[in-house]
């Protein structure tokens, strides 16, 4: 586990603090559509982000990571999307209702965000260092030419090399991994203290989805940034994230520091989410020739989520109460939140792999 | 996957990355586009406008029975009374009953020429698609040479080097002319719609394995080529159908389409022009009737491209 | 794109060489007396007939004739009329005013679809939308000589705004009216082709990365939204142009224009072959080679696309 750069993981969980957090989501709650097909796409997300640090928000697709992101940025399209309720605090600043002015101005320069498809969020008919050099014209006022020697310096910060020539070429005609350091290069322009990296490395190839997660950390490193790394992804993870939310249906299921998701995954979807990765390393639960076992059954319908647990019908541990009761987001001890009914019960199993952490018993 | 999946939604979550292609009824392609086009308002209307003119041309008796070339010169440019409702024309005819007799020639040639365009054109593309290299390039170049030419200057020529202008020709004869010189020279359209949906299906996997598999060229048009390229060929022909009944009444105003003794829209404004100031009517309805004829089956391809092809809006 | 554009070039070959054979061919091979009218009601004298028959080959089987007139042609001479007049002058007076007719029609459609399109493209649905919509429906719904035929009657005879009748050679705004009839068609196409471009474009990842970039609402859209969805619009144009410099026959015919389209209308009515096949040869040149330099521009306007 990467060491932490940031506060001590403790502090960072412990709900009042006297310093107000880089990024604060409170209770966040999104709807999509109307009527009869509204879908609840957000049901009170909360999480926080301080400086310096790394938060992985983890789950399927349509689990939520993505609109909180772009609710965060304030880049959500309204509609279909309808912001019903919560607040996003940005040093301590409320922004749901700022004026969209200021929000405007704390895009870029405050906080970033890098998009899963480098290919389509690149715009294809101008160069890549008009697109880079746009926030130094437009935000800093620096002349075209200023401008674009600054997007070179860029790109060469994200180690794309002949940045000087590179500058002037067009999305199309760079690589996967090297459109994927252009739009980093463009999201730290403005230096934001905030970063949200959008499953930035699922349209790589794996060899070099290591590469920019290698590149990410390191710049987050230097620059003492905040980084929100969205994924679905548990092996990207393990490697940078110093915390990690679950997301299932709108919803944080579980939420601790990374080592201790590893240790005791408390909620029944995280552990079925990690029985889903192949593993080469001998830590893994299985091992070789163990086949794998995925999370059966599709996520819930949005505009359908189940009563009670929303993960019941797909559960092997559902109860009775898992149908009737909606468990809540609670502490478990040691910063270690999870959304189920028989979270001690998990924690206690823990996975079946040497942990340095105490047991937790019910 | 999920073999031991328990009672779920089959349905897949329509959340927030997947939004917009959420609520797709379930059901064919064919079945998806009638439920969109029978929920447009836009459709009813036109296929109600496009009935009532079918009606018209098939039986204009239902609507008028007076003779459209009675015509009394006396009552030259009369104004609309009880038993002319639009008036009369230079020549003293019921501008009412020559507009609806004005319907069956007038639909017969948006017809034929559009029938005939795509059928003609259809063949050309699928083959070049199909087929491509130097017979795509040669049917290609062939449509160029018809394409290049500008609709109205290549209808005039073809026109007039049948019949001279003025020339009393018989009724069959000049719709039949009227329609091969639209044929002839708009075939390239419709052939260019095939053939790029043709080379694109020919580029598709499965149409590629069932070649593997040994399936005859026949086969793979049948079954593979055609079904996908006919919602593109048919809102093509709809739209065809309309501007094909305005590019008859162009060449009739010209003089050199349809002519006395045939009765269309056309012939009807190209006749008024000489004494518009004098006798508006004689121009007004025909005109009416024309633009509401091609707008019906304009916005008819419109709802039915809606309907079955969303990107093509 | 220097090889594209020479194959290109070299397709326009048989493409011109077909086109104009068969216009040669349908005017002239096809006439069974070439003569008929030529010299009002007499017949035509013999030596007038032997003086022609010698300008214009015409002993010869149609396809020499054709090959002939194409050898000549090649050199720059477009021949004359059955009166004697040189073809070029007739063109060199009339080209100028169709190609004023079809900048002035373009220009109209270009500034009025455009707007009407970025208008209804940026509101989205709504009561603009609808009227736009269905103004547009009405408009392709109109043929041409209906328009014109309209607007000469109410704003030339019956409100005297402008000239029934067109001077032969006419101002910029004496082409407005005409010029929007010629265009309407278009005009109507143009504002549909923006709106669904931008509606398009509207919520493309480009965008959004432009608005989390936190660039000025005017530069999203100016610059990431419009930029982007004017490109087929602009494609569109210019095609248009070069059909419009080729088919303006009726509008010159409402508002008697003097410009190529009566030009050649009256040629192919007194079946003069030299100003009929000069002319089409002239418009399809134009016509292919306006479709070529779009074809280029294309590649200019869009950096993904590439030739060859």
């Amino acid at each position: 586990m990467a060491p932490t750069d940031g506060p001590a993981p403790l502090s960072a969980c412990s709900p009042d603090r006297s310093v107000s957090p880089l990024l604060e989501v409170d209770d966040l709650r999104v709807e999509f559509g109307q009527g009869r097909d509204t879908a609840s796409v957000l049901n009170g997300v909360s999480y926080h982000v301080d400086e310096g640090e790394t938060l992985a928000v983890l789950g399927e697709s349509g689990s939520g990571k993505s609109v909180t992101a772009q609710t965060v940025m304030g880049i959500l399209d309204t509609p279909p999307g309808r912001i019903t309720g919560g607040a996003v605090r940005f040093r301590g600043e409320e922004l749901l209702s700022a004026d969209p002015e200021r929000r405007r101005l704390l895009r870029g320069e405050s906080m970033a965000m890098i998009f899963q498809d480098a290919l389509s969020a690149l715009n294809p008919v101008y160069s890549v260092g008009f697109q880079i050099a746009e926030q130094f014209r437009f935000r800093r006022g620096m002349s075209r030419r200023d401008a674009m020697v600054r997007a070179a310096e860029m790109l060469d910060l994200v180690r794309i090399p002949n940045a000087k020539q590179r500058v002037r070429e067009y999305p199309h005609q760079f690589s996967g991994g090297m459109r994927q350091r252009a739009m980093i290069a463009m999201s730290l322009a403005l230096d934001p203290e905030l970063l949200i990296a959008d499953e930035p490395t699922t349209a790589l190839d794996v060899t070099v989805q290591a590469q920019i997660m290698e590149l990410l950390d390191e710049l987050r490193r230097e620059r003492g940034m905040g980084l929100i790394l969205i994924t679905h992804d548990l092996g990207v993870v393990a490697e940078v994230a110093d915390r990690i939310a679950v997301m299932y249906a709108g919803r944080i299921v579980e939420h601790t520091d990374a080592a201790s998701l590893y240790a005791h995954p408390a909620h029944p979807y995280t552990r079925g989410l990690m029985d889903s990765v192949p593993r080469v390393d001998d830590r893994g639960r299985g091992g070789a020739g163990i086949p794998l076992r995925p999370i059966p059954g599709l996520p819930p319908s949005l505009s359908a989520i189940p009563d009670g647990c929303p993960f019941h019908p797909r559960c092997a541990h559902a109860q009775d109460v898992c149908t009737d009761e909606v468990p809540v987001l609670r502490e478990l001890g040691d910063a270690h939140q999870a959304a189920c009914h028989f979270a001690e019960r998990f924690v206690a199993q823990g996975p079946d792999r040497p942990t340095t952490h105490e047991v937790v018993s019910r | 996957m999920t073999d031991t999946a328990p009672a779920l939604r089959p349905a897949g979550a329509a959340g927030p990355e997947g939004a917009g292609a959420g609520a797709e009824p379930a059901g064919g392609l064919w079945a998806d586009g009638w439920d969109r086009l029978r929920r447009r308002p836009l459709f009813w209307a036109a296929s109600a406008l496009i009935g009532v003119l079918l009606v018209m041309a098939v039986a204009p008796s239902l609507f008028t029975s007076v003779d459209p070339q009675a015509a009394d010169l006396a009552l030259s440019g009369a104004d609309s009374s009880p038993d002319a409702i639009f008036g009369r024309d230079l020549q003293g005819h019921d501008i009412y009953a020559r507009a609806i007799h004005g319907a069956a020639p007038t639909l017969t040639v948006g017809l034929l020429a559009s029938l005939g365009t795509v059928v003609l054109g259809s063949m050309a593309g699928l083959v070049a698609g199909y087929v491509g290299g130097w017979g795509d390039s040669l049917i290609s170049r062939f449509a160029e040479v018809f394409a290049g030419l500008p609709f109205i200057l290549g209808g005039i020529v073809i026109l007039t080097t049948f019949n001279k202008p003025g020339q009393i020709v018989g009724e069959v004869r000049i719709v039949t002319q009227v329609v091969l010189t639209i044929v002839v020279l708009s075939w390239p359209l419709a052939m260019r719609i095939m053939r790029a949906a043709a080379l694109e299906a020919t580029q598709q996997d499965y149409v590629r394995a069932a070649r593997a598999l040994g399936a005859g060229p026949w086969r793979i048009v049948a079954r593979h080529i055609l079904p996908n390229t006919l919602a593109p060929v048919l809102v093509f022909a709809t739209i065809q159908f309309g501007v094909f009944i305005g590019a008859e009444a162009t060449l009739s105003f010209l003089g050199i389409g349809l002519r006395d003794p045939v009765v269309s829209w056309g012939v009807m404004i190209s006749e008024s022009q000489e004494r518009v100031a004098d006798i508006p009517q004689a121009l007004f309805f025909p005109a009416a009737f024309l633009v509401v004829a091609v707008l019906a089956f304009v916005m008819l391809g419109d709802a039915v491209r809606d309907a079955f092809d969303p990107r093509g809006r | 794109m220097g090889r594209y554009t020479l194959r290109r070039l070299l397709q326009l070959v048989p493409v011109f060489l077909g086109t104009t054979f068969i216009v040669y061919y349908l005017v002239w091979g096809l006439s069974d007396d070439p003569f008929a009218g030529k010299c009002g009601q007499r017949e035509c004298s013999a030596s007038y007939v032997a003086q022609m028959t010698e300008r214009y080959n015409l002993d010869d089987p149609v396809i020499v004739q054709y090959l002939k007139y194409l050898g000549a042609l090649l050199t720059g001479d477009f021949g004359q009329t059955f009166s004697g007049t040189e073809v070029s002058t007739l063109i060199a007076t009339a080209y100028p005013v169709t190609i004023k007719l079809a900048l002035v029609a373009v220009a109209i459609e270009a500034v009025i679809g455009i707007a009407a399109g970025v208008l209804t493209g940026l509101r989205g649905r709504g009561f603009v939308d609808n009227l736009v919509l269905v103004s547009t429906l009405v408009l392709i719904a109109l043929p041409v000589f209906v328009t014109g035929l309209v607007l000469r009657q109410v704003l030339g005879v019956e409100l005297g705004w402008i000239r029934t009748s067109v001077p032969g050679d006419p101002t910029i705004g004496q082409l407005l009216v005409p010029g929007f009839v010629l265009g309407s068609l278009s005009m109507a196409y143009v504002a549909r082709l923006t709106r669904t471009s931008l509606v398009e474009n509207r919520r493309a990842d480009f965008v959004r990365t432009a608005i989390a970039k936190g660039l000025p609402r005017r530069r999203v859209v100016g610059v990431h939204m419009l930029r982007n969805s004017l490109i087929p619009v602009v494609t569109f144009l210019g095609y248009d142009i070069g059909a419009l410099m080729g088919g303006a026959i009726v509008t010159e015919g409402v508002f008697n224009i003097r410009g190529i389209g009566g030009l050649v209308y009256r040629g192919i009515e007194q079946q003069d072959i030299a100003t009929v096949v000069g002319i089409v040869g002239l418009l399809v040149i134009v016509f292919l080679l306006a479709n070529l330099l779009v074809d280029l521009l294309y590649a200019v306007l869009d950096p993904r696309i590439r030739y060859d």
